[in-house]
């Protein structure tokens, strides 16, 4: 049942080419048996009469009113008006555009202005401009993890409340380390997906704890970096709580591990009640606060982990996988003397005369630094002036002016040369991080150094604990070889390194 | 809390791309090609991230540009602009110039020139040594046309005796004023005061206003926006290229300039001087512009550009949430096409109100329309496009009315927002008209010049505090 119908659209102006395209296009409607698109001038209305269209709204229109006229039925009229009004939007892509390619967006505001969306933005401007940088990003609703340092506390708090706020995470500021829905952010390990979330203010605490994980056969549901900063009172572990809250809802996550430093008194007393929630459903949490020796945990339901690496092993081992059982000493249960480090290293251990009684340690991972400081001082061994040393690196004090020892380590290496002449040196503990954003080639200084001494001879025992897993681009499994074919004994986690050099220098030869 | 697993995750990096590599085999990955503010101040970009963040500046700024997009601006009357445009016509000596507000003394010389033939025009000085002494004295007003609700093109000066044209929406009440284009040549708006230029300002006052104005009245008015629209779709952009727009013009009240005009050879003659003259319309134009421009002027929180005028010294913008408050940089030179025998050492400075068609989403924001005159932007039609398509980055919306037939009938970007100009660092495209730094020479070649992002830069500081 055919019917004509007529819009008029005030002050729309087409000229004739575009008022013949439209016609013809209405006319290709579904439905529609005629169509007609003037406009409302004299001519224009003549002809619209011509073609039986006489409806009034026609005469009340003017010379700059758009008359659009269709004949068919009711619902292909209004498929015809439809497609008008498509036709007519001003902020349509007319595909006309060619080959003029508009440049590269250059901020957020831009990016969105321009029909851009995104869910996870990833911010690494200098320092000074990442606060602005993330409130843009946090406004529009994604996921943030900032990558920048030299953010101040305050804008920290800001950022967090902010996205607190609009319900997306803030990882950061200073946030190295992420896995978000499978996908590696930052320096990050390759290791499969799966059911254990980690959430962590240590950038290389969580590589270690991930790649642990991939390495015993689990899997990453998230990992989640909160920011060296967030587990201090200042913070109040907002992005922690956040985390927590989120993960409580994640259908994939069956066990969460949280890292850092110790927190914060009030801080801890948040993570403690946020985690509630998930105890409550059976969600395993094991905490890896590295130094934290008495917990603060005692009663809440969440295992204390002695060590990163120790984590996946009580994850591993509360989901029912089989985990390597480890001594105190780093021996483990059952291993042959060819494959044990701890074992060879002892018997290097002999071979060095009675001057050799210092460690030295050189780290890219600050983590790395600070666990091997609580472990050994847990053993009664201290650093001090011309005594045993451990330096991160990646400090600030050692980053001015050039690349993160993760990306470069030429000047960790440096450290290793002058370790290895000193008479003094018993042992070397090194760290080797793999993984997206680190090195390429991260072992080819420590290599050509440990070639050119003799591992058969009496001189310091270089272990090396390398994080990370054999699907990094790096390939774990060739690095480790690497070590090992030029005499440097590979550690199974930076914990165990610290307790085998630990464990010789304490029972053979410590005098303090 | 926003959901976390997401199916296939889009990752935005800002900054060093090496931080996402590892995730371009996992995720859609979308770099940016970020860079600090414009001054380097972390105080800018944090001001304006405050503000862009801002709802209610967005809810300001649709009003605003909703406001301006319902004006239907119709042309109605030619007045003397004593008796059309208020302060021009209550016994004070007073002259209106383009651009911010500027002292007699820190003038270019093409503006002291324009108002040295103004101050002859209005017989206030006989010669040009008594007005310059006059104008120097303080004792005739300066004032920006701005003020008065007015534009004029180049050194922009209208005096009391000029005819202008009165532009308005009926609908709305409000008013604007621009001059009648006098050519080009020995003009004075270029700084030119010799007889040739005084004899035509009489004949514009004496014959083609009144009959122009009778004409007008005659047809009750000739609306703009559609004449603007088609000429658009005509290789127009309405500050440059006013071809298509004076032919259209001038096709619609040629009969009614015949019907009244006293003899043939008035007809003739106003005929012939708006036929002769491809920039005819550009004041017309501007001040359909300037009332689009208006009504969005005054709306709290917007950051809506409402005004860009050039003094020959200065640049200044108004933003909507500022009022009438004007934000200063000096005037950038231009860069283009000279005509033979000049080059940049004989440029004035960017000068005049005709930049509130860019301001409007014309001009150099509607270059993609004007293939004919991309000469004066580098060549192809390729940059007059990109030219329209980089001011979608700074604007609001697109226009409804205006469109580009290149960018598949797009609506032209309009609305400049203060923020997104300090955000990005790309700042408004202005195709302009070269001025010759000396009074009396004239136009000597036309190209493309860009607003200072200082200007925006205040007016959002400003608006943020």
């Amino acid at each position: 049942m055919a019917a004509r119908a007529v819009r008029v659209i005030p002050r729309r102006y087409l000229d004739s080419i575009a008022l013949l395209a439209l016609t013809a296009e209405l006319a290709e409607v579904d439905g529609v048996t005629d169509a007609a698109v003037a406009m409302a001038t004299p001519d224009g209305r003549e002809r619209l009469r011509e073609r039986g269209y006489v409806e009034s709204s026609i005469d009340d229109a003017g010379p700059n009113d758009l008359v659009l006229a269709v004949t068919g039925s009711a619902e292909g009229c209004d498929r015809a008006f439809a497609a008008a009004a498509a036709r007519l939007d001003p902020n349509r892509d007319g595909g006309g555009d060619g080959p003029v390619e508009a440049e590269t967006p250059r901020t957020v505001d831009q990016f969105f202005r321009r029909g851009g969306s995104a869910d996870i933005a990833v911010v690494s401007v200098p320092g000074r401009f990442a606060a602005a940088t993330a409130r843009m990003a946090i406004a529009r609703g994604m996921h943030t993890m900032i990558f920048s340092d030299n953010v101040s506390v305050e804008d920290e708090v800001t950022l967090k409340i902010e996205g607190a706020a609009k319900g997306v995470l803030v990882m950061g500021p200073d946030c190295g380390t992420a896995i978000v829905n499978g996908v590696p952010l930052g320096f990050a390990n390759a290791v499969r997906r799966g059911s254990v979330a980690v959430i962590g203010a240590s950038g290389t605490g969580m590589q270690e704890v991930t790649s642990r994980l991939h390495r015993l056969g689990l899997g990453v549901s998230h990992a989640i970096g909160c920011g060296g900063r967030d587990v201090t009172d200042a913070v109040g572990a907002r992005t922690m709580v956040a985390a927590l809250s989120l993960i409580a809802n994640d259908d994939d996550t069956r066990a969460v591990v949280l890292v850092s430093k110790p927190p914060g008194t009030a801080a801890l007393h948040r993570v403690v009640e946020s985690c509630a929630p998930l105890l409550a459903r059976g969600l395993p949490i094991v905490a890896a606060f590295v130094g934290l020796t008495d917990g603060g945990l005692t009663g809440t339901g969440i295992h204390v982990a002695d060590s990163l690496a120790g984590s996946a092993d009580v994850v591993a081992r509360l989901l029912g996988y089989p985990s390597p059982d480890v001594h105190n000493d780093g021996r483990r249960a059952g291993s042959t003397r060819a494959e044990d480090p701890a074992i060879k290293v002892t018997e290097r251990f002999h071979r060095q005369s009675d001057d050799r009684v210092l460690i030295h340690g050189a780290f890219c991972g600050g983590t790395f630094a600070s666990e091997a400081h609580a472990l050994l001082a847990a053993a009664g061994i201290h650093e001090a002036p011309d005594g045993h040393s451990l330096i991160d690196f990646g400090d600030d004090e050692y980053t001015v002016g050039r690349p993160h020892p993760m990306i470069d380590p030429s000047a960790r290496d440096a450290r290793i040369r002058w370790a290895m002449d000193q008479p003094s040196t018993s042992v070397i503990l090194v760290d080797v991080v793999l993984g997206h954003g680190a090195s390429t080639h991260p072992v080819e200084g420590l290599v050509a150094m440990a070639a050119a001494s003799d591992a058969s001879s009496d001189g310091p025992i270089v272990i090396a604990h390398v994080c990370g897993t054999d699907d990094d681009p790096q390939c774990r499994r060739d690095v480790v070889e690497q070590l090992q074919r030029a005499g440097i004994i590979v550690a199974d986690s930076n914990a165990d390194a610290a307790r085998i050099a630990a464990a010789c220098i304490i029972t053979e030869r410590h005098r303090g | 809390m926003a959901d976390l697993s997401s199916a296939s995750p889009r990752v935005l990096s800002i900054g060093v791309d090496a931080v996402v590599e590892g995730a371009r085999s996992r995720a859609t990955v979308h770099s940016l090609d970020w860079r600090p503010p414009l001054d380097g101040e972390t105080d800018t970009a944090r001001h304006n991230a405050a503000l862009l963040v801002e709802p209610r500046v967005d809810t300001a700024n649709q009003l605003a540009v909703d406001a301006a997009l319902a004006v239907d601006p119709m042309v109605t009357r030619v007045l003397p602009a004593r008796d059309a445009i208020a302060g021009l016509g209550d016994g004070e000596r007073r002259l209106l110039h383009a651009g911010p507000p500027i002292a007699w003394h820190n003038m270019c010389v093409p503006m002291r020139g324009a108002l040295i033939g103004a101050t002859l025009a209005e017989a206030w000085a006989s010669t040009p040594d008594e007005a310059t002494r006059l104008l120097a004295s303080g004792k005739i007003a300066l004032d920006p046309c701005h003020h008065h609700g007015a534009v004029g093109p180049m050194a922009g000066v209208i005096g009391p005796s000029m005819p202008v044209w009165v532009v308005g929406d009926p609908a709305r009440g409000t008013q604007t004023f621009a001059t009648l284009n006098e050519g080009l040549g020995q003009v004075l708006r270029f700084g030119s005061f010799g007889n040739l230029v005084l004899d035509r300002l009489r004949w514009l006052s004496a014959e083609l206003g009144p009959t122009l104005d009778a004409a007008l009245v005659s047809m009750g008015g000739i609306p703009l926006r559609p004449i603007m629209a088609q000429a658009l779709t005509m290789g127009d952009e309405l500050h440059n290229r006013n071809s298509a727009a004076t032919g259209q013009f001038l096709k619609r009240i040629a009969s009614a300039i015949a019907l009244a005009s006293s003899t043939p050879a008035v007809a003739a003659r106003a005929l012939s001087f708006i036929g002769g003259n491809d920039h005819f319309f550009l004041n017309l134009s501007m001040a359909a512009c300037k009332l689009r421009m208006d009504s969005a002027s005054g709306i709290a929180h917007s950051t809506l550009v409402t005004a860009m005028a050039r003094n020959g010294v200065d640049f200044g913008i108004r933003v909507s949430g500022s009022g009438d408050r004007w934000f200063t940089a000096p005037a950038a030179m231009i860069d283009g096409l000279y005509f033979p025998g000049y080059g940049p050492s004989d440029a004035n400075p960017d000068l005049g109100d005709s930049a509130i068609t860019e301001t409007a989403g014309l001009g150099g924001f509607a270059m993609g329309a004007a293939p004919a005159i991309v000469g004066f932007v580098g060549g192809t039609p390729q940059d007059a496009l990109r030219h329209s398509i980089s001011m979608r980055d700074i604007t609001i919306t697109a226009d409804p009315i205006f469109t580009i037939p290149a960018l598949g009938f797009a609506g032209t970007a309009f609305g400049i927002d203060a923020r997104a100009v300090v955000d990005t660092g790309i700042t408004p495209v202005i195709n302009t008209g070269i001025a010759h730094r000396e009074a009396g020479v004239g136009q000597i070649g036309a190209g493309i010049t860009h607003a200072p992002w200082e200007c925006f830069r205040d007016a959002v500081t400003y608006l943020g505090a």
